[in-house]
This record gives C-alpha cells, sequence and structure tokens, in this order.
C-alpha cells in the first residue's frame, strides 16, 4: 500500500499556486490591505484576469454594464469577492488533465463548485463569511484529485472497487490505500498555504466535529452538493447526513427551498465559466 | 432547470405582468414596445385598442404543459430515490430527502 508519507511528498512535488494568489490568501487573515497594490499585481496575470472578469461580469452578480479591470471589480463588487473570484479561478486551473488518465475531471470539478455554492448559501445560516466558505468548498475534495493525478495505477483500482461495491469515493480510496482523501487535501491545502480554518475545513469535511463552525458548513454544503445532482454522474450517491449537524442548520421548508433554489442559480453560472 | 420558452398568443389571453418574448409592431411595422418589456394593465389596454390581436410572450418552462411537468417530476423524484439509496433510512437523510422531494414538486 501506498504510505501517506509518500502522497505528502508528493504534494510538495506540485506546482505552487501563482504569487499573487499566495499574497491574496495570507492577506484572508490579514486587517490592513493594500487592495490598490494586490489588484495591480492580479492584473499583471492575463489568464486569471479574463477568467476572473468572465465571472463577475456573469449572469450571477448581475451588473447593470460589464467591469473591464480587475480594479473596477474591486470598486463594484468588493475586494472580498474578486479575492474569492481569483482564487477560484486559480484552483481550478492547477490540474491538467493527464492524456490516458480515466478521470472524470469534469464531474470533479463540477462536485467542487456545486459544494461551493452550496456552501456560499449555508454560510449566513450558521454566521460565516459566504467568501469563505465558498473557496473551502471548493478545495474539499482536491485530495481525490492528487490521488489520481499523481497515482494513476492505485487509482483506477479505486475506480473499480467503486463501481463493484457502489459505494463512497472515500470508501473505496481506503479500502486501495489504507487512507482517503480528506487528510490529503489538507495537506494542499497547508501546502498552498490556504487559512487554518479552510485547512481544517477540508480534513474534516466527512466527520465535523459537534460545535458549528466552517468544518460544519463544508460537511452539509457536500451532503447537499450530491442532494442536488450538481456533478451529473449517474451513480452518484448522497452521503450520510448526521442529525447533529442537520439540526445545527434548522432549516423550514421554505428557507430550505429558497437555499436549493439560490444554490442552483449560482451553480448555473459559476460552471460555465470554472469548469472547462 | 429554469429555462425560459416562448408563446405567441391571442392579446385577450395576456395579463399584467407578463413579459414579452419579441417586440411588438402595429400594422406598418413601427414597434409599439420592445422585446422584454413586462405588459401592464394599462398598456393592455392601449394595444387593444389599437386592435392588436396577437403578442409572443415568455414563459418560464415549468409552467408550459401540465403533462410535461407531471413527467419531469416523475423523473426528478425517481432520481432522487436513486440519489439517496444509501441514505435515506439513516440519520437525517430522510428529512433532506422529503424537503427536497418538495421542492421537485413545487409550483
Amino acid at each position: 500500500m501506498t504510505a501517506i508519507d509518500d502522497v505528502i511528498k508528493r504534494i510538495h512535488n506540485l506546482p505552487s499556486l501563482p504569487a499573487v494568489v499566495a499574497e491574496l490568501l495570507s492577506s484572508m487573515e490579514q486587517e490592513d490591505i493594500d487592495v490598490h497594490a494586490l489588484a495591480g499585481k492580479i492584473a499583471l496575470d492575463q489568464a486569471l484576469t479574463a477568467k476572473t472578469l468572465r465571472l463577475a461580469n456573469s449572469s450571477f452578480y448581475g451588473l447593470p454594464s460589464k467591469v473591464n479591470s480587475i480594479q473596477q471589480a474591486i470598486s463594484v463588487l468588493g475586494f472580498h469577492s474578486i479575492r474569492t473570484l481569483v482564487t477560484a479561478c486559480s484552483v481550478t486551473g492547477s490540474f491538467a488533465p493527464t492524456p490516458g488518465l480515466e478521470f472524470d475531471f469534469e464531474a470533479f470539478w463540477r462536485h467542487a463548485v456545486g459544494t461551493a455554492v452550496c456552501a456560499r448559501a449555508l454560510a449566513p445560516q450558521i454566521r460565516l463569511s459566504p467568501e469563505t466558505a465558498f473557496t473551502a468548498g471548493l478545495l474539499h475534495d482536491l485530495g481525490t484529485l492528487v490521488l489520481a493525478t499523481r497515482f494513476p495505477k492505485e487509482y483506477s483500482e479505486v475506480e473499480a472497487y467503486h463501481q463493484q461495491h457502489d459505494c463512497t469515493t472515500s470508501a473505496a480510496e481506503r479500502a486501495v490505500f489504507g487512507f482517503d482523501h480528506a487528510g490529503i487535501g489538507s495537506a494542499l491545502a497547508a501546502y498552498w498555504k490556504f487559512p487554518l480554518p479552510i485547512q481544517q475545513a477540508v480534513e474534516e469535511h466527512h466527520q465535523p466535529p459537534p460545535t458549528s463552525s466552517l468544518s460544519t458548513v463544508i460537511y452539509l454544503a457536500n451532503v447537499l452538493a450530491h442532494a442536488l445532482d450538481f456533478s451529473g454522474q449517474e451513480d452518484d450517491q448522497v452521503p450520510p447526513l448526521s442529525k447533529q449537524a442537520w439540526a445545527l442548520l434548522n432549516l423550514s421548508e421554505s428557507s430550505g427551498f429558497a437555499l436549493f433554489s439560490e444554490a442552483e442559480h449560482l451553480f448555473d453560472d459559476m460552471c460555465q465559466i470554472l469548469v472547462h | 432547470m429554469n429555462t425560459t420558452i416562448t408563446r405567441d398568443i391571442e392579446l385577450s389571453l395576456a395579463d399584467a405582468g407578463m413579459v414579452l418574448a419579441a417586440p411588438l409592431l402595429d400594422a406598418s411595422g413601427s414597434m409599439l414596445l420592445p422585446e422584454g418589456s413586462t405588459l401592464t394593465e394599462a398598456t393592455l389596454k392601449s394595444l387593444r385598442r389599437r386592435g392588436i390581436e396577437r403578442c409572443t410572450i415568455s414563459l418560464p418552462a415549468d409552467t408550459a404543459d401540465p403533462a410535461q411537468r407531471a413527467r419531469e417530476r416523475e423523473l426528478a423524484c425517481a432520481r432522487l430515490q436513486h440519489l439517496f439509496r444509501h441514505s435515506a433510512e439513516q440519520e437525517a437523510g430522510p428529512a433532506l430527502l422529503q424537503m427536497l422531494t418538495g421542492f421537485r414538486n413545487r409550483d
């Protein structure tokens, strides 16, 4: 079996996110941010800028007139929103599909974006930042990408096990590797210098602690993303939903419907741009 | 899931609040109302006075055809059962399934 240390070593051979994204991430825990300087640095990365502006101009934000520059996008949508969009564009662009690799990248990113939008919609219910929740939701399953792209032979065994037993991806990963993607994802989040609460949420997204937190939001968002059928995979399934986490949400039928609706609308917009 | 369809209807069937899917022209081809206008009681009265008989409106796809809508709901509920095949009996699975079933069946 592959030792978890071997996987962690592989993570450290992965390319880092662009320097400007690392700066944006450390700004998440600062109060005094030089927005103007950061905007200038983002704008130097043309590909990142183009993708971010497409998101900012999407129907989700419903801007009356288009924004044409990062600075303009920040003044209209706020720095926090733009930070989230830039991070999302960078992360979704960092794992290129390897030719010959039988891994459904599109389904993967659809579920990641689906979880991100559910997390963003859920966050206010538990008084957390929607932007931080969105980012954590997007990252939560990245460990799977690491395993699939760096250990393709073992990962095809995971796929086979998964199909044979109709179990969750985690169960199949544990059967083949001896561990699942949660710890791997959190190691990647640490390597990319995401704030600690996000690292923890990725680590704990299958089993959140009993108190309400970002981990609980991501756990719930993941279950919801499966239930709303965002990945488009025929054999998708909803993982177990703990009574405790569900009770923390305390959703009435009308707020539930509003939440599902909001998530679906946001998903459509985001997917068109973030998922190739 | 939420797409719109366009319907060409008699003006007498149009209600205030409906949205034009195509510009409304008079007999000589001049534009009376642009595409995207929301019809009001006042505009409907005025259009009737002018002898306009038809208009093209946009409708959300799910109000279009009751039989189609019923089929979509059936499929959506069956899909939910499939998604919840391992969690419909445990912990809060039933509660979420029930809420989502209501959501898929809503008007």
